[in-house]
């Protein structure tokens, strides 16, 4: 079997060919194009989480776009006098009318704010499910560390993103929220009374804090999270895709589709499901209605006022909080400071380092593209199962008040068990899966070395009972292996597979493509 | 930029010069107050039946302790239709004559709250004395069913009411005679719809909201008790509630919240309660923790089922 | 798509096909079933199996013959190292072999498609004529939209199952590590290059740029300070409360005795007397969002007999009516929460409570200190006002300065 023959040069071209001769001409692109068009990823669906958080992403960007035409980031307080009638002659600064006015008086102005608002929850949400494939398959070892570190630092930016969009309409909640991230900016030591004042501009609700915040918003934070979700793409398009060990899958190969057509075609098909489910979302599920809450007034509150889920462990950290307040030599910290300045701070920094930490402690600095099940690492997977019980006791305890509503509980009593569930269940939660694990493994190494159980009993001559094993059938592919190549390049064929030393040769093959190719026989 | 705000207490074109004068036209209400009780009560009868027909299906809302409240409530229907059929005078008499409700009133009283509060109302160990408490406290507690208490808990709660508007009425009479307290509220439909909604939302947020919650759904307080969801309240219980206190709820006199501002708090609730989501179903009207369950539980979850679908393998 | 139909590619029908273009393998998988790929680690000449070998007749007691699932490579060997021994061919789709399935998928598709422009064409009409003003108005564009885009979607996922090649294409990875020649001579470059620069040999230079590029750092100080125009001071410490001050309501009301039921609560703010030209006071309420942040009050009228007041603060209420700061001490939040049975007041943020009784003592949750007391009084027309002035500690959350 082998290739086809080289295509002939066609004299003749269509525009589409011009197009790209015209192209060529002028930046040499036809090796690279082949090249990336061939690249092979592998197609497990898990592969896809990461895609939902860059889907979100573009939508965020495309219905943001949309908001910022209308919406007036400013402090000025104005007069309602919007068709909205329950607020109508209530001042409120123009941030707020304008979202009102988004909201009743813009042409699909309700739904793209409810779209990019349940955008937002599902860009974190995908992010950290990403984050969690990533941890438990250790696709962040060795030569991906970089790529964990700037996908750490793409949540932190999320979570800011979301915090900063969610207070841009100054209604009763997220002013609320700003009033709780001035007092946590205010309780830093040494520096914190002159951080809160030149976050806000001077003290709390600030002077034109709104288009400060408007700028972080729509360009300062998605600048950032733009370039690096472009580095963070980048290298995974060098480095190459993981992929789960299989049949015919070897550390130096990726088993899968090219990018085209087929990857391409089902990652925009992906796309398009991704928007739609955001704007099924945004239709029928109303999200964040603000002409509910009321414009910001520093003197009033409502009950159960909640952060979007993404803060919630740390409202959580904040209720469960004891009062430990420090005080001495005419100085104070701050109860506040600690489960909201000094906890995340902790959390995010082992998050970041965790690939160093495993690599330092398990002395495993060989680099690695295929990846593990969760119960091939029992430490690993019980470590992270530690510490998600620990972040789910902080979220759930985030919405203590909800919950002991909805369940009818003593709102101190949930305040009680999440201090001491944060205590205990963290540990319980790391000897359980780690036990689990290991008697998954064990169960594993049984079926290897004395095969499946048949259920069969048969009895020695000796009167002994045995149960009939049979062996485990090796695992075989149900796909041909094809050549990614469907032309082969007489220079390129002409060096084989040359081991890749001498400059030359890597050109060769890097204008080849490093392509498997079958043989004739 | 915030120098108009120096104005706001001027901004809403609210009469405060007719607060000045509520209190007064309150005071003469007071002085006579039998007819207006009446008046109120035969306001409040003609309501009734429009308004139990919207509880109707909210009764199946979550009733915790349900079949003692129901097997409470078999025995006490029976006893009180016993009593209207048995009663000496019936509807007709009551009308004309106070007294008589009174009378019928103490019966009540006797047969179904003295065993807490004590056969002369002035309260015992296991519930406090209702002199002076008035008569909208006891419209309140029985229209919506916390009294007679099911059992104890930290905090009574709304179920459904076990008495008949008569009762009530006779109830309140009764209690009222004992020394006098708020009267039951006139909330007419035509002040509801005059009121001034924007007014009472701002009056709704600096007063009711923290407890409430911003959309009225309710909050846990301390130690088990709560703030209850007001989407069952009707206006005349949201105004007794105000100016009674209920348990734990601080009380707002007229002298705070006058006459028509307390309507136009009911007002706004009513909106709450019955202005449509523009925005598609509303997740329970509360906020970002339901929101943020169906963001990752239908959002997330629903895009790796679609991822799976997209993965899995074509079948043969 | 369309160029890439000529004879340059392998489009369907294309004589390329014939020769072994990747759409006629896919097509018909058997023709490489079992060759071995030179340069992956598949071990050659393993048992050249095709898929079902296993699949005996089912016989009672024998475990069930694989699934799909469990044949599928990603779950059933994922240990690195155990490397399946074969190649198979995936048996073809029912699209590949049967030409009315094929019609079918392709109508299927087209269907999809034609969703979208239903729903794009929803989309358009819903939004100009729709009334925005409407209930149904948001939920059909929502709709609209995802049918739009997800018809489009669920066409294209299907276009790429069915109808495009099934294939598994393998490609190899290359190490990232450089050939030692290679690093040897970029780092001597480097070196050489650094060499030339001269730093090395001249002290001065490095230690003078090396402080000049210090000094510049030190500029980003002047942007950052230069982001708030007041300094902090001692502006934490106060509010706008002044000797004096009038108790007023946000509706313009100032509070008198009596105007608070027992059991009652009301949020005021201070008035501050201005005395006119004439010599007489007015008062000017100030409840702007300034004021409101630091300044906001809670007059609570306790019954009588249940305050316990602290010492040197006895005379600080009125008749059971005691003022606290609104402002919590933990985050900030206005704490409203009052229980007029328990005397109770809880912060809906993070659940501080406070007991009135006891000087607004924090009795639960992470809040640490009291709230602040504002001393009132009555004048003459049982108007309520601030009796010394500011409160005495700062409101509000705590911070590094204070003691």
């Amino acid at each position: 079997m082998t290739t086809a023959s080289p295509p002939e040069f066609v004299k003749r071209p269509g525009p589409v060919r011009k197009a790209n001769r015209a192209i060529d001409d002028r930046f040499g692109t036809q090796a690279g194009l082949r090249r990336n068009l061939n690249k092979v990823f592998p197609d497990h669906w898990s592969f896809m989480i990461g895609e939902i958080a860059l889907y979100s992403f573009v939508v965020l960007l495309l219905t943001g776009i949309y908001l910022t035409l209308f919406f007036d980031p400013s402090n000025t307080e104005i007069i309602y006098n919007g068709s909205y009638v329950p607020l109508k002659g209530v001042e409120m600064s123009r941030a707020y009318a304008s979202t009102l006015d988004i909201s009743f008086d813009t042409r699909a102005g309700l739904v793209f704010r409810q779209i990019h608002h349940w955008a937002a929850l599902v860009f974190v949400g995908s992010i950290v499910v990403h984050l969690l494939r990533v941890f438990f398959t250790g696709a962040y070892r060795k030569p991906r560390e970089v790529n964990w570190l700037i996908g750490v630092g793409l949540l932190i930016l999320a979570i800011l993103e979301g915090f900063a969009g969610y207070s841009l309409p100054d209604d009763l909640l997220s002013g609320t929220g700003l009033r709780i991230a001035a007092s946590i900016a205010q309780s830093i030591p040494i520096i914190g009374t002159w951080a809160s004042f030149m976050l806000f501009n001077g003290e709390f609700p600030g002077e034109n804090f709104l288009p400060r915040l408007y700028v972080i918003h729509i360009l300062l934070v998605p600048g950032v999270l733009l370039a690096l979700i472009g580095a963070h793409m980048g290298i995974l398009w060098h480095q190459k895709h993981t992929d789960f060990p299989g049949p015919g899958k070897t550390e130096d190969n990726v088993v899968g589709h090219r990018v085209f057509p087929v990857f391409a075609v089902k990652s925009g098909g992906f796309f398009m499901m991704v928007f739609a489910m955001l704007a099924l979302l945004g239709g029928l599920a109303q999200i964040n209605p603000i002409w509910m809450f009321g414009p910001y007034d520093p003197s009033k509150v409502s009950s159960a006022s909640q952060p979007d889920w993404y803060i919630g462990f740390l409202d959580g950290s904040t209720r469960l909080m004891p009062p430990w307040e420090f005080r001495g030599l005419g100085h104070t910290v701050p109860a506040v400071f600690w489960p909201t300045a000094v906890l995340p701070g902790i959390l995010f920094t082992l998050l970041a380092i965790y690939p160093f930490l495993e690599a330092r402690f398990t002395g495993d600095t060989k680099s690695y593209n295929l990846l593990q099940r969760p119960r091939e690492a029992p430490t690993r997977t019980a470590l992270g199962a530690m510490s998600i019980s620990f972040y789910l006791v902080l979220w759930i305890s985030g919405g203590n008040d909800v919950i002991a509503k909805t369940f009818s509980i003593s709102l101190n009593a949930m305040t009680w068990a999440g201090r001491i569930g944060l205590i205990i269940v963290p540990p319980i939660a790391y000897a359980v899966t780690k036990k689990l694990c290991l008697h998954l493994q064990e169960k594993d190494h049984e079926v290897a070395h004395h095969g499946i159980e048949t259920g069969i009993i048969r009895q020695l001559p000796s009167g002994e009972f045995v149960e009939d094993h049979r062996p485990k059938p090796e695992p075989t592919p149900d796909h041909p292996l094809v050549p990614t190549d469907r032309y082969a390049l007489p220079s390129a064929n002409g060096h084989g597979d040359g081991d890749g030393k001498g400059l030359a040769r890597r050109a060769g093959k890097a204008v080849s493509g490093f392509f498997v190719e079958e043989k004739e026989h | 930029m915030t120098e108009s705000s120096g104005t706001s207490p001027d901004t809403p074109p609210e009469p405060t010069s007719t607060a000045a004068t509520e209190p007064v036209a309150a005071a003469d209400d007071s002085a006579a107050p039998e007819p207006a009780a009446t008046a109120a009560s035969t306001a409040v009868t003609r309501r009734l039946g429009r308004r139990r027909g919207e509880r109707g299906p909210g009764l199946s809302a979550r009733r915790r302790r349900r079949s003692s409240a129901l097997v409470l409530m078999f025995g006490l229907l029976a006893t009180g239709v016993l009593w209207t059929v048995l009663a000496p005078g019936g509807n007709a008499a009551q009308q004309t004559d106070d007294n008589a409700a009174v009378r019928q009133g103490r019966a009540l009283y006797q047969q179904g709250c003295s065993t807490c509060h004590g056969l002369g109302a002035g309260g015992t160990t296991t519930g406090p004395s209702l002199i002076g408490v008035g008569a909208a406290a006891v419209d309140f507690q029985v229209s919506t069913g916390r009294m007679p208490l099911a059992a104890p808990a930290a905090q009574a709660d709304r179920k459904p009411t076990l008495y008949s508007r008569t009762q009530i009425d006779q109830l309140a009479a009764y209690i009222d005679s004992l020394g006098g307290g708020p009267e039951v509220p006139k909330v007419t439909d035509a002040a509801l719809d005059d009121a001034d909604l924007s007014h009472g939302g701002e009056l709704y947020r600096a007063n009711c909201a923290q407890c409430h919650q911003a959309v009225a759904q309710g909050a846990p307080l301390t130690y088990g008790k709560f703030a209850p969801s007001l989407s069952e309240s009707t206006p005349t219980q949201i105004v007794e509630a105000m100016r009674t206190g209920p348990e734990s709820m601080p009380v707002f006199g007229d002298r705070q919240i006058n006459e028509e501002d307390a309507v136009a708090v009911a007002a706004y609730i009513r909106h709450l309660n019955d202005s449509k989501s523009p925005g598609g179903y509303s997740l329970g009207k509360y906020g970002p923790v339901p929101e943020g369950l169906l963001g990752l539980l239908v959002g997330v979850g629903g895009l790796l089922a679609v991822c799976l679908w997209i993965g899995a393998r074509q079948k043969v | 798509m369309s160029d890439k139909t000529g004879p340059g590619t392998a489009g369907p029908g294309d004589p390329a096909e014939s020769a072994g273009s990747v759409f006629a393998r896919s097509k018909h998988p058997v023709d490489t079933a079992g060759r071995p790929v030179k340069g992956s680690n598949v071990s050659a000449g393993g048992p050249d199996v095709p898929a079902g070998t296993h699949d005996g007749p089912e016989a009672l007691g024998t475990p069930p013959h694989q699934t799909d699932s469990s044949r599928d490579p990603e779950t059933t060997v994922m240990r690195p190292g155990a490397h399946g021994g074969g190649v198979t061919p995936r048996p073809p789709r029912a699209e590949d072999v049967d030409h009315r399935a094929e019609r079918r998928a392709e109508r299927l598709i087209a269907f999809w498609f034609m969703i979208s422009v239903v729903g794009t064409v929803g989309f358009v009409i819903t939004n100009f004529v729709g009334d925005k003003h409407k209930q149904y108005y948001t939920p059909c564009l929502g709709s609209a939209l995802g049918m739009a885009v997800g018809g489009l979607g669920i066409g294209l996922i299907l276009w790429a199952k069915r109808l495009m090649p099934h294939e598994h294409a393998v490609q190899e990875r290359h190490a990232f590590t450089s050939p030692k020649e290679e690093i040897a001579v970029t780092e001597a470059e480097i070196t050489s290059g650094f060499a030339d620069t001269g730093l090395a040999r001249h002290p001065l230079l490095r230690r003078t740029l090396l402080g000049a590029g210090t000094v510049l750092g030190g500029l980003v100080v002047v942007p950052l300070l230069n982001l708030t125009n007041s300094k902090p001071g001692k502006k934490l410490d106060h509010t706008s409360w002044v000797k004096g001050a009038r108790l007023v309501t946000e509706d313009g009301r100032y509070v008198k005795l009596g105007d608070v039921s027992i059991g009652g609560i009301e949020t005021v703010f201070p008035a501050i007397p201005v005395t006119a030209a004439d010599g007489s006071v007015i008062y000017k309420p100030k409840t702007d969002l300034h004021t409101k942040a630091d300044s906001t009050t809670i007059l609570i009228r306790l019954p009588p007999g249940v305050d316990q007041p602290r010492k040197g603060r006895e005379n600080w209420s009125v008749d059971g009516h005691v003022a606290y700061s609104k402002i919590c001490t933990h985050a900030g939040c206005p704490v409203s929460l009052y229980e007029q049975q328990t005397h109770h007041l809880l912060c809906p943020c993070h659940q501080s409570v406070f007991d009135v009784r006891d000087g607004c003592r924090a009795i639960f949750g992470p809040a640490s200190r009291s709230l602040p007391q504002l001393a009132i009084a009555a004048d003459a027309d049982g108007f309520l006002h601030a009796r010394d002035g500011d409160y005495d500690e700062p409101v509000g959350a705590a911070f590094w300065e204070r003691s």
